[in-house]
């Protein structure tokens, strides 16, 4: 039988419990703290507005709320159209769209500084954009701004309210707004050339396609360009200005890197690309010599051929995640490695890594969307060696990084906690690299999906 | 002048996120707290306090003022608190304990002795309060910790009141005992226990547990 406890034990319980009550809990960031809070509800809010979005198109509709449905459109055009009032000049535009046969004289517009720009967040999602023979410019309010350049075509699409560009042919200039918070997962632009995807957060550049291979350009800032048709945020190759590569459009994968010359800068097309902190180009061309010369006004460097793997650039920009090995530790960035059209695998190969002439690392602090790219690269690349090839790999988790003094990551944790083999293998990575953060504990936010 | 809470709730409750953010300053130093004593110094804190948040996001739709709105928060963080203890358990960590080894010796060098032995002694119980059972430290810090009352326990834990006060007794008990395997608070015991003897020469009559 348990003995009674004593009175001094008792009082000694009571004084413990009152000297816990009274405790100070140690102070947090909270100001870092409200923002991540706020940011997840934003993001909590898209999703549910997704899920909003695909509830409403599964609804089959009544004749009567189909009809309803399209005297509120009608309204709602004309009233936008009493609204803007204005054409977009120089624009002879027509938009096919597969949903609608709406022309662009049609559509609202807004103004964008000293000119009219067509509303791009008013338009359908699935509408194909063309240009007629002059540029047009889109706005979609708070995200992006973009040129359509003459003989250009475009096919926007909406995913949890942000906008997806497929870009068909012809060029394409964005100024994209920053986000506020630069940890934040959610790309503002995506656009798909082939098989090539381009995600920026937060910068400006342009995009041209003619052909199968696409030439990025980044004046300033940092872009992410990897293989499309893949779930959740972009990840391959993260070029960060001032830089030039080359990269398949059907697969994205880099092909080479080339010296970089500012054509964005001094095309006359991109003077009136609003001023930004950053800014970056992308074009494409079909047969990498020829087409260069055929991307526009741009007066762009002639491209190099393909097997003359050009390392002349002052400090290679581009920087792909770490490899991991077998045993689940990662190596440190390689000073130029290659944006495999898979994420990056054991042991793949570079194709700039055989360079001869050695270049300067391109990163060397990661900054935190460059933990996030390599965590989500590493879980990729876990996810497509699992042998069951029917086995879906859902995460969604905060990663937060334990720095010491010289900023190098001594410990981290995942809050939820992801499978133990998970964390071992894309954790253990980040030990010992160093992150561009002043806050000795960043968090970042990763979420992954793969089926 | 600073808003009422009332008013500020039922801004949020029309989506005004400003509002939200006035109220998450307002209310995230109360719910660090409430935390910190269900969790002790975790490294968790931030993750917790942030879902509290979340929660009173999606929740304060529902919330029609029937209860004060520091009550309702009070409520959600100890449910919140709660779930977060049962996930991590049932979850392995990476390298969760880094933070808890470095805090308290941080603390400890720039504070006074008398600061510094309470410290001690406050995370000592943390770490007896690790070794109960966990149905046995859920009724402890709730009723002890947080004064919420036997009843409403039940509900929040699903078991029957009585179930509660047996919990509770024997949690006192283990603790009582376990004290003497911490130096600082067996310390503590001791002095406690000269102290009453002392007394014991002095005024015949101890005091008895009213509790």
């Amino acid at each position: 039988m348990t003995p009674e406890p004593k009175d001094a034990e008792i009082r000694a319980l009571r004084q413990m419990v009152d000297e816990v009550r009274s405790s100070l809990p140690p102070e947090l960031d909270l100001e870092r703290l409200e923002r991540h809070t706020l940011d997840r509800i934003d993001r909590e809010a898209l999703l549910l507005q997704r899920g909003v979005q695909r509830g409403h198109r599964s609804q089959g509709r009544a004749p009567g709320s189909l009809a309803a449905a399209f005297v509120f459109a009608a309204a709602a055009a004309a009233l936008i159209l009493l609204i803007s009032g204005q054409r977009v000049p120089g624009a002879a535009l027509a938009t096919v769209a597969p949903t609608s046969a709406t022309s662009l004289d049609s559509l609202a517009t807004i103004a964008v500084g000293s000119e009219q720009a067509y509303l791009a967040s008013a338009v359908a999602s699935g509408s194909r954009l063309m240009s007629g023979a002059e540029t047009a410019r889109f706005a979609w309010p708070g995200i992006a701004n973009w040129y359509l350049e003459p003989g250009s075509s475009i096919v926007l699409e909406r995913a949890a309210g942000w906008p997806r560009l497929t870009l068909e042919q012809g060029r394409l200039r964005a100024h994209v707004v920053p986000h506020e918070d630069a940890t934040s997962m959610v790309e503002s632009l995506v656009i798909e050339a082939g098989g090539t995807r381009v995600a920026v957060h937060g910068t400006t550049f342009s995009v041209t396609r003619d052909g199968d291979s696409v030439v990025v350009e980044v004046v300033e800032g940092v872009v992410a360009v990897g293989p499309s048709g893949q779930r959740g945020p972009t990840h391959g190759a993260l070029l960060r200005g001032p830089s030039k590569a080359v990269f398949t459009a059907a697969t994205g994968a880099l092909v080479e890197e080339q010296p970089f010359a500012s054509s964005a800068a001094s095309s006359p097309a991109s003077r009136d690309v609003p001023p930004a902190t950053t800014q970056a180009v992308l074009r494409a061309t079909g047969e990498p010599t020829a087409a260069m010369g055929a991307s526009g006004p741009s007066g762009a460097s002639p491209a190099v051929p393909l097997a003359s793997r050009s390392t002349s650039s002052p400090a290679s920009a581009i920087a792909s995640p770490p490899r991991p090995t077998a045993a689940g530790v990662t190596t440190p960035p390689p000073s130029v490695a290659t944006a495999s059209p898979e994420p990056a695998l054991p042991g793949a190969p570079s194709a700039i890594e055989a360079s001869a002439e050695p270049v300067a690392p391109a990163v060397e602090r990661l900054s935190l969307g460059n933990v996030r790219a390599q965590l989500l690269a590493c879980l990729a690349s876990a996810s497509t060696s699992q042998d069951d090839g029917a086995l879906s790999v859902q995460v969604s988790s905060e990663v937060r990084l334990r720095l010491d003094a010289d900023r190098r990551v001594v410990g981290l944790r995942f809050a939820p906690p992801l499978r133990p083999d998970l964390q071992q293998r894309c954790g253990g990575g980040l030990f010992g690299l160093t992150v561009d953060s002043s806050d000795p504990s960043p968090s970042v936010h990763v979420e992954f999906s793969a089926r | 002048m600073e808003e009422g809470i009332d008013q500020l709730v039922e801004r949020v409750q029309r989506g005004d996120r400003a509002a939200f953010a006035a109220l998450f300053r307002r209310h995230a130093p109360i719910v660090t707290g409430i935390a910190y004593r269900m969790l002790g110094r975790s490294p968790d804190l931030e993750d917790v306090v942030q879902e509290v948040f979340v929660q009173v996001h999606r929740s304060l739709g529902e919330f029609r003022g029937q209860a004060k709105f520091s009550t309702w928060l009070h409520r959600v963080a100890v449910n919140v608190c709660l779930m977060h203890r049962r996930r991590a358990r049932s979850r392995p960590q990476l390298s969760s304990d880094e933070f808890e080894r470095d805090a308290p010796a941080d603390s400890q060098r720039a504070r006074p002795d008398l600061q510094v032995d309470r410290e001690r002694r406050i995370a000592a119980f943390h770490r007896l309060l690790e070794r109960l059972s966990e149905k046995k430290r859920e009724v402890f810090v709730l009723h002890e910790i947080e004064g919420l009352p036997p009843s409403e326990i039940a509900t929040l834990v699903g078991c029957p009141v009585l179930t509660v006060r047996t919990r509770l007794f024997y949690a006192r008990k283990e603790l009582g005992e376990m004290m003497r395997d911490e130096p600082s608070l067996a310390a503590l015991v001791d002095a406690l226990d000269a102290g009453s003897r002392t007394n014991d020469r002095t005024k015949p009559e101890t005091e008895g547990d009213d509790r």
